[in-house]
């Protein structure tokens, strides 16, 4: 059914509102949503890892390194591996359905706009963790379904494929952690914020950092909105504080999936 | 023609860099020359020509008028930032290439603007129903290190020229309305107010030095960088209104403080070089004019 | 912290009507040269119905018969015992593919090198095992002219303890037809840098070089050494002087490198990237040569 152009969904209008502590709760404290990961989820793939930041769901596999498939352009590229990364959205990801009319004219399964930016950030975060020069010629690739965004993609995104990639036995120099905010007005910070619990709040920026936590080495710093150079400061320096939080739980599942894997059938 | 270093030529570009003197001469934090015209092409609302050193662009803003988002909650126009990295630029565009890079910088530029502070955007709202849409399209003419720091230059030189005609809307009794326009549209037109706009600024990591402005050959030195956007808006005082990392390396969390503080002061000073330089060719509007009709600009 | 921006309100119009009447027999593609007779057709022209037509915009050239057109802007075009500096782009059997600015790849055989320590004796199958550990991708050298084919390739040698790889410094690109062809194109320059003018437009400027070090043939390189600061600078201004130098049009060699040099000290190294410092110097340089000559 084809609706006028000016009408809205009925989810503007009902506002969905889940259990989750509502922002008051979580200003300027280290409070996350809830954080859970479990690596080795599928059976068929060499590496595999899922991941629950409060509602965003993302699963992710990791196959290779094998020989080049993708073309490259610099000749360069082949003295040292590459990543290859895919990313997918569920149609159901988002409150609307992903499939908008301005995609329509795309052949189905060619990524969109946000796959595709969202691939390349993936893309540059994991390179550093991972030790590409011991695969030169070969490739890594690395899908990503999201299968529910509420907000804190990337990180999420970032966290699950280097899981996937230690589930896998590839070389790393570290883990990936990845921690977002969101600065509100008069310089207050969200940490962890949901799209739910950040819909009537005007946000005037929200920061994106990965960390690489042994190494204690930035492969990720992302900042949009605006923000005086004194809070984006205090943020960077919260949202690392957020990533190396995230550390032992992110341990603890690779530990559990290697005990399993090592056990006898 | 890809940009080939041996080890010996990068362990130099990496200690000069270190040593605070480059191969050019310049310090870590001294910018190229750069050449800023705006005006250039009569078929769009505004354009500027940039040329950093050897890296050329061109930049135009067209506008259409568009019906608003209605899920948008205020009523506001609506920015869009298109790069085009042709084969012309360096041999190196042609094929994919390009389209990474010119995508890379087109999605800056959007993420940069994309804050209340960097536009007022409401100003963009013609009708109940309609808003403009500013497209700014920067074409790279040739490329000679540092792509980013000159498109936004010129996006914001370009947007500063813009001139939009006052429309009015006609409410007619059915579904359409007609637009209505004053019968001599450059005096009967306003300019965006470019004051918060931002600037980009890519500091470099080269060796354990911050370097801005990095020439063809210090980018193949760099592993890690970041593109900082830089705005001062009279109210708020300095803006970042974007950061982000590029490259294969990683960053102590330390040296993303030093080089974004870097990035700020670059951005300032390029802020309020580029004021100056608008000011002065606003001054001299009428003569200017007459200038730019003459042919073969692309050739001084 | 400089920044440093112009618009072109107050740039002076280059006009460069003056200059290209000094130019004579100039020619452009299919321009009459000569009637064929009594002519012999050289690089850069063809005849129709008789006469000799330009087939590249230049200048005609004319040796006793031979009637050449010599492009203004070209690729190099090699000649035996030329001195060129080149950039290795691929490793093969026996034989390393160099990239010298001409229209193909240049060649370099296995045989034609001196090993490290400036050895010369037969190569081994270990030497050619070896290859990559002597020259690898994206290396520069410095070489000689030793053959040319007939596609227009060139084989390089680098038998002589002054070529051979390049430890650090700067290159510099410039258009082949800028350098002029004299007797020794390696110069230790009085400023303090040594410069070695390519005569395929390659310019590559380094630290002085002592006679001790040349004899190693530039394989042993000590890539930790860090070139103090006050070559460093030397090093800088000298690449800006010949940059300025080419853009332009003032023909390198020793005396016009120095003179730029000396004339520049009065700038900061940085100040000589902008457009209207370069034209001065290069302007002043020409009017001490024209001096000079008188």
């Amino acid at each position: 059914m084809r609706l006028p152009a000016s009408s809205l969904p009925l989810s503007h209008f009902t506002q969905s509102s889940s259990g989750l502590p509502s922002h008051s709760d979580r200003q300027n404290t280290a409070n996350m949503r809830p954080f859970f990961i479990r690596a080795n989820v599928l059976e068929s793939a060499k590496g595999s890892a899922y991941i629950e930041m409060g509602n965003t769901k993302l699963v992710c596999s990791v196959d290779g390194p094998k020989e080049i498939t993708v073309s490259s352009d610099s000749g360069d590229a082949y003295s040292e591996g590459i990543l290859n990364v895919r990313v997918k959205f569920a149609v159901f990801s988002h409150q609307e359905r992903t499939v908008s009319d301005a995609d329509a004219h795309r052949r189905i399964g060619d990524p969109t706009e946000l796959e595709t930016k969202l691939a390349a950030n993936i893309q540059d975060g994991l390179s550093p963790a991972v030790c590409l020069d011991r695969i030169p010629r070969a490739q890594i690739d690395i899908n990503c379904t999201i299968l529910e965004d509420q907000g804190g993609v990337l990180s999420a995104a970032l966290i699950c494929a280097s899981s996937a990639l230690a589930d896998a036995g590839i070389d790393m120099y570290d883990l990936v952690l990845s921690s977002s905010l969101a600065v509100v007005d008069n310089d207050q910070m969200i940490v962890d914020p949901s799209t739910t619990c950040l819909a009537d709040k005007p946000i005037s920026g929200s920061v994106t950092v990965a960390l690489m936590p042994s190494l204690n080495q930035v492969v990720t710093c992302e900042q949009s909105g605006a923000c005086s150079p004194e809070t984006l400061r205090k943020a960077i320096r919260l949202a690392t504080e957020c990533c190396v939080k995230l550390h032992p739980l992110v341990q603890k599942a690779l530990v559990t999936s290697v005990r399993l894997r090592s056990r006898p059938k | 023609m890809e940009v080939h270093l041996s080890d010996a030529e990068r362990v130099f570009i990496v200690h000069g860099v270190q040593e605070g003197i480059r191969n050019d001469g310049r310090g870590a934090s001294d910018y190229r020359p750069i050449r800023v015209e705006t005006g250039v092409l009569s078929t769009t609302l505004g354009s500027a020509r940039v040329r950093l050193a050897s890296t050329d662009v061109l930049v135009g803003v067209k506008a259409e008028i568009d019906e608003i988002d209605c899920k948008q909650t205020e009523k506001k126009g609506r920015i869009r930032f298109f790069v085009d990295c042709s084969a012309n630029a360096t041999p190196l565009f042609a094929g994919k290439g390009g389209e990474e890079m010119a995508e890379f910088v087109s999605t800056a530029l959007t993420d940069a603007y994309s804050n209340s502070m960097a536009l007022d955007l409401s100003k963009l709202v013609v009708s109940t129903t309609k808003a403009w849409t500013v497209f700014v399209d920067v074409v790279v003419l040739e490329c000679g290190g540092n792509l980013t720091d000159a498109a936004a230059l010129g996006a914001k030189a370009a947007l500063a020229d813009a001139r939009l005609a006052n429309v009015r809307i006609k409410a007619s009794d059915s579904e359409k309305s007609e637009i209505e326009l004053t019968d001599d549209a450059y005096f009967d037109s306003w300019q965006l107010d470019v004051t918060a706009a931002p600037l980009l600024v890519t500091v470099n990591k080269i060796g354990w030095s911050n370097v801005v402005d990095a020439s063809l050959q210090e980018e193949v030195c760099t592993k890690s960088a970041l593109v900082v956007g830089v705005a001062s808006s009279p109210a708020k005082g300095d803006l970042v209104t974007l950061v982000r990392q590029t490259g294969r390396g990683s960053l102590e969390p330390d040296s993303v403080d030093e080089m974004i503080a870097l990035g700020v002061r670059a951005g300032n000073s390029l802020n309020r070089e580029l004021d100056r330089i608008l000011v002065d060719i606003g001054r001299t509007q009428m003569n200017r004019n007459e200038l730019v009709s003459a042919a073969g600009f692309l050739s001084s | 912290m400089s920044v440093e921006m112009t618009c072109p309100l107050d740039a002076t119009t280059a006009s460069g009507s003056g200059r290209v009447s000094e130019l004579k027999n100039m020619v452009t593609p299919g321009g009459r040269v000569a009637a064929s007779a009594g002519f012999m057709r050289g690089h850069g022209t063809y005849t129709i119905d008789g006469d000799l037509h330009a087939s590249v915009a230049g200048v005609v050239e004319q040796v006793n018969k031979l009637v050449c057109v010599k492009p203004v802007k070209s690729r190099y075009i090699g000649e035996i015992g030329d001195v060129v500096i080149g950039r290795i782009t691929e490793a093969q059997q026996k034989r390393w593919k160099v990239e010298t600015n001409s229209r193909l790849d240049s060649v370099l055989m296995l045989s034609s090198v001196n090993l490290p320590g400036g050895e010369l004796r037969r190569k081994s199958l270990e030497d050619e095992l070896m290859m990559r550990e002597y020259l690898h991708e994206g290396d520069l050298i410095s070489a000689e002219v030793q053959q040319l084919f007939h596609d227009g390739s060139l084989s390089l040698h680098t038998r002589n303890l002054r070529y051979g790889k390049l430890s650090q410094g700067v290159l510099v690109k410039v258009n082949p037809s800028l350098v002029k062809r004299r007797k020794t194109h390696f110069h230790n320059l009085p400023c303090g840098a040594s410069v070695i003018l390519g005569c395929n437009g390659y310019i590559w400027i380094s630290r002085l070089v002592n006679e001790q070090e040349t004899h190693t043939g530039g394989y042993a390189q000590n890539l930790d050494e860090v070139v103090p600061l006050e070559e460093r600078q030397v090093i800088a201004r000298l690449s800006n002087c010949v940059s300025l130098l080419a853009s332009n049009r003032v023909l390198l060699y020793d005396t016009t490198i120095i003179s730029a040099f000396d004339i520049s000290l009065q700038y900061e190294i940085k100040e000589l990237l902008k457009v209207d410092v370069g034209a001065e110097i290069a302007l002043e340089v020409r009017a001490k040569l024209a001096t000079e000559t008188q």
